[in-house]
């Protein structure tokens, strides 16, 4: 993989991790809302989610249907090995760049 | 809490269903449906609504902004494999794009051409009411716009259907201002003339332009000419009519220049108060009368209301009056006809010439795209579905038919200069909104037509037969089973679309024939007097004072034979000074019709070569003759059935204050005074002469003769013009229709064959790369190079021959139409329609030839090896 994924991605295949086999869409944003306080739209839950997938860094799997969903089935997501082996390599690239960046509040920082 | 109430709306799950696939639908739909519910319980029904359908939104921008993205992305592959497949056969494309664009690019030039054509007189703000009053005789058989000059204001004062109405009389003059003196064209006009027609003005009033009778309005164009840099209002000018005294005159208005478009040209324009009084009188007929109706009121009634005015005035009891809107002055003739067939033949051209381009277009990318079965193949083996194929042949076909367009206007703006000098018009490439989408369109409906036959055609087959090279594709072609034999033939749509090409190459180039055969009569035909250097000057009134010394003096160079001159030209058959009415002592039967008449010199016979055929011409000998003998011409004598004309009294207006008696003391032989679509017509002479003068010449050291004549002539008549034509010049402009008719044709002609021929190299360089194999297998079996060369062409010789055969009757009905105009004509002779088909078909054979004779003389080793 020559390119990083972006915020987005990163955040979301955390959360899929975090989730733990869990990880389908309504949790995947309540996790988020948790995390982050803000509420993703779905659009843009999908949208990160599908190039994932496409990407391979995530399993998409079926579930079964509830009667909640109207009868629809749930599908859940995965974190596969290239996905975790793609973290990994972010967090070394993030702890290289903010490496030597002591203080950034702002009241110092003028 | 009960489920129904839980559940989201319709609409949102049906939205979403098409927005994505099974898997996909069932994942955001149930997501949103769970997160929907659980709002609902949340924070009531309305909040969740508006959550809902704001996510939904939002989705949908999702998919839209993706899907944009991968048609660019597919886009982009497509415009990849099109350029590749242009590299590829870069021959086979260059062809294609170059026919097809010139093809535009003709119907281009046509189309801005007749926009132009069609916007005669358009630009007065008053055009749907403003109308030129014209005559026609009872029986519909004469018809003309010379009227009486008091016409327009007797209108004015007695009908109360015309805003206004103006004369229009041209007058060619010269304009005097500081010693320099420019013959210029221009016009005595009411002062209403400024409130009918919108001619701009660069300065002055219109409204007190003409509030004083000595004023003048000059167009910027003369202004120029006359004034250089300073302004030019208020200077005085002294006028130069040629018939009387020069008078001063003011200038009052400087007109912006008059655009080409309009039918009245003129440099400049005069009150009708300076007009002579001949021309006031309602016996001439020399003055245009325009009309400006009130609103809402149909001309068709005051058609009937002004019919009879001719006739209460004068003696003319056949003629009526009636209205000819402006906006059909340029186009349509009196009498039927004019410039609008030539409008429509151009635009049949235009479009034959863009169908056979488009033809041409589809058939090439049809024939070249067979050539890709193994690619489509592929393609739908690695999955690429159906809809792809189909988007990416139409892709490619469109991404074609554009390059062409835009080729198409290079070549249209290169070619438009020389265009307009050919028609001798102004034509700029400009924005014209109907045309550019109309073009547009065409390209990319070619496009569509062309690659909507693999798109949709060819994408159809299953892959594995396609790989294996075992085409399915020519069996559709040939439904009696032998597939052997039909495999290689050309399929029965091309042949269509060949025949037809051909077949127009062939009418074209019949037509063509003709055109050139009728021209090339005309020019030759003997016209009863030389043409042949022969000066044509148009003398002044200070020359005519001065002529029988100016005469003198030119006599004396030995080039010059004879001079003469002559009061009307000698191009024109006018009857200008009276109606029909004449008569003859022994008069039996009544004559319809008019006379046409001139005043010319004692020399005119000897320096025009002219004949008798009974009596004599004018002598110097006899003191009488300038008042009392005219000369009548052959088709005279024969209209007025007299046995012995000589010595008979020939009665002008009888029974009128004019009535004029002469004797008739000889009959020139028929000569043409007008063009050859004309007959002759009866013409009487007069001693007199004018301001025509024919210089006759001898042969070669023309432009000395023509300085030795300028120098003579500036010597005596200082600042006298040296304006001059030659009359075979002068009579090659009676044919200016016919000659452009011509160079359109031959052109049209050029691009037909051009194109046709594009085709034709093209389609029998396919038919034979299809057929390597086989010729192959025949040269190794045994057959001889010449056979196989006939094999190759017979299939496109017998196509030939048959879009001959079709051709004919349709130039000939077309031919037979348009000779019609003519009076003296060619006939329809069977030869030029033989050579026709022969020059087609050895053209057609020389495109082909050079393939044929190579796959003819290939080594078969190398066929057989191929692919």
């Amino acid at each position: 993989m020559p390119k990083f994924m972006t915020r987005n991605e990163e955040i979301i295949l955390l959360t899929i991790l975090k989730l733990k086999g869990n990880a389908y869409g309504v949790n995947i944003r309540k996790q988020i809302y948790k995390d982050i306080g803000d509420k993703w739209s779905f659009a843009s839950i999908y949208q990160p989610l599908d190039n994932l997938v496409r990407k391979q860094f995530v399993r998409r799997i079926k579930g079964d249907p509830t009667a909640r969903r109207g009868g629809k089935s749930k599908f859940y997501y995965e974190v596969t090995p290239d996905g975790k082996r793609g973290l990994q390599k972010l967090k070394k690239a993030h702890e290289q760049v903010w490496s030597g960046i002591l203080d950034i509040s702002l009241e110092n920082g003028k | 809490m009960k489920r129904i109430d839980l559940a989201a709306p319709r609409l949102s799950e049906w939205i979403l269903r098409i927005l994505f696939s099974q898997d996909y639908y069932l994942e955001r739909s149930g997501d949103l449906e769970e997160t929907y519910a659980e709002l609902v319980e949340e924070s009531g029904p309305f909040r969740a609504k508006v959550w809902l359908w704001f996510q939904i939104l939002k989705l949908c921008f999702g998919v839209f902004r993706m899907n944009i993205v991968w048609r660019f992305i597919m886009f982009k592959n497509y415009l990849k494999i099109t350029l590749r497949n242009i590299r590829k056969n870069v021959i086979y494309s260059f062809m294609n794009i170059s026919g097809l664009s010139i093809g535009l690019a003709c119907s281009l030039l046509i189309m801005l051409w007749v926009h132009h054509e069609l916007s005669y007189d358009r630009f007065h703000e008053n055009v749907d009411r403003l109308y030129r009053v014209v005559y026609s005789s009872d029986d519909g058989e004469l018809y003309g716009t010379y009227l009486p000059g008091p016409l327009a204001p007797y209108l004015r004062e007695h009908f109360p259907d015309f805003i206004s109405t103006t004369g229009f009389r041209p007058w060619e003059a010269k304009i005097v201002f500081n010693n320099k003196s420019f013959p210029s064209i221009g016009s005595y006009v009411d002062p209403s003339f400024f409130s009918m027609f919108s001619f701009p003005f660069e300065k002055g009033e219109p409204k007190a332009a003409f509030s004083h009778p000595n004023s003048i309005v000059i167009t910027k164009n003369l202004a120029v000419k006359l004034f250089g840099r300073d302004d030019p209002m208020g200077k005085t000018v002294s006028y130069n009519s040629g018939v009387s005294e020069s008078i001063p005159l003011t200038v009052t208005g400087i007109l912006k220049d008059i655009p080409q478009n309009s039918h009245l040209q003129f440099g400049f324009l005069l009150p009708f108060e300076i007009l002579y009084d001949w021309m006031k009188t309602w016996r001439n007929k020399n003055v245009f009368a325009y009309v400006l109706l009130k609103k809402n009121i149909i001309p068709e009634e005051v058609n009937q209301k002004i019919s009879g005015v001719l006739k209460a005035h004068k003696h003319d009891n056949n003629l009526n009056l009636h209205l000819q809107p402006i906006k059909r002055i340029h186009l349509h003739a009196l009498g039927g006809g004019g410039r609008i067939t030539y409008v429509y033949t151009f635009s049949m051209i235009a479009l034959l010439v863009l169908f056979i381009a488009c033809l041409n277009f589809m058939n090439l990318s049809t024939a070249q795209s067979e050539q890709r079965l193994k690619e489509i193949g592929v393609k739908k083996v690695v999955g690429c579905s159906r809809f792809q194929l189909v988007m990416q042949f139409l892709c490619e076909s469109m991404i074609l038919s554009l390059l062409s367009l835009l080729l198409a206007v290079f070549i249209a703006v290169l070619l438009l200069p020389s265009l307009n000098s050919m028609l001798g018009t102004q034509i700029v490439f400009k924005w014209i909104p109907n045309l550019v989408l109309s073009i547009i369109s065409i390209a990319l409906l070619t496009g569509v037509v062309s690659g909507s036959y693999p798109a949709l055609l060819l994408s159809s087959f299953h892959p594995v037969p396609l790989l294996k090279g075992n085409v399915p594709f020519f069996k559709l072609h040939h439904r009696n089973g032998k597939l052997t034999e039909g495999k290689n033939r050309i399929p029965l749509f091309r042949k269509t679309l060949v025949i037809i090409q051909f077949a127009l190459s062939v009418g074209f180039i019949g037509c063509i024939l003709f055109i050139n055969q009728q021209l090339h009569h005309m020019r030759n035909k003997d016209l009863g007097f030389d043409k042949e250097n022969i000066l044509v000057l148009k003398a002044s009134r200070e020359f005519l004072e001065k002529a029988s010394t100016i005469k003198q003096e030119l006599l004396n160079h030995p080039r010059v034979q004879s001079i003469s001159s002559s009061l009307l030209r000698l191009d024109t058959w006018e009857s200008s000074d009276f109606s029909s009415a004449f008569s003859w002592s022994g008069k039996t039967k009544e004559i319809e019709g008019l006379i046409g008449q001139n005043w010319v010199d004692h020399d005119f016979l000897k320096t025009l070569n002219l004949e008798m055929a009974k009596g004599r011409f004018f002598s110097r000998e006899f003191s009488s003759d300038p008042t009392d003998a005219v000369i009548l011409n052959e088709t005279a004598v024969r209209i007025m059935d007299i046995k012995e004309p000589l010595g008979k009294e020939f009665i002008f207006v009888p029974g009128s204050p004019n009535e004029r008696k002469k004797t008739i003391i000889g009959v020139i032989k028929d000569y043409h005074t007008e063009s050859l679509r004309q007959e002759i017509r009866p013409m009487v002479l007069e001693l007199g002469g004018g301001r025509n003068v024919y210089i006759k010449l001898q042969k070669g050291h023309i432009t000395e003769t023509l300085s030795y004549i300028e120098s003579k002539i500036k010597e005596i008549v200082p600042g006298e013009p040296f304006d001059y034509t030659f009359l075979d010049e002068e009579l090659d402009n009676l044919y200016k229709n016919e000659q452009l008719l011509g160079h359109l044709v031959r052109y049209g002609t050029l691009l037909v064959l051009l194109i046709s021929s594009v085709g034709m190299f093209s389609l029998a360089s396919f038919s034979i790369v299809r057929r390597t194999k086989e010729i192959g297998i025949r040269k190794l079996l045994g057959a001889s190079g010449f056979r196989i060369m006939f094999m190759l062409t017979k299939d496109l010789i017998n196509m030939l021959l048959f879009s001959i055969v079709a051709a004919w009757p349709i130039v000939c009905f077309l031919m037979k139409k348009w000779l019609d105009n003519f009076a003296y004509r060619i006939s329809l002779s069977v030869w030029i329609f033989l050579l026709s088909g022969l020059m087609a078909l050895v053209i057609a054979l020389l495109t082909v030839s050079y393939q044929s004779i190579k796959a003819a003389a290939a080594n078969p080793v190398d066929s057989l090896r191929y692919e």
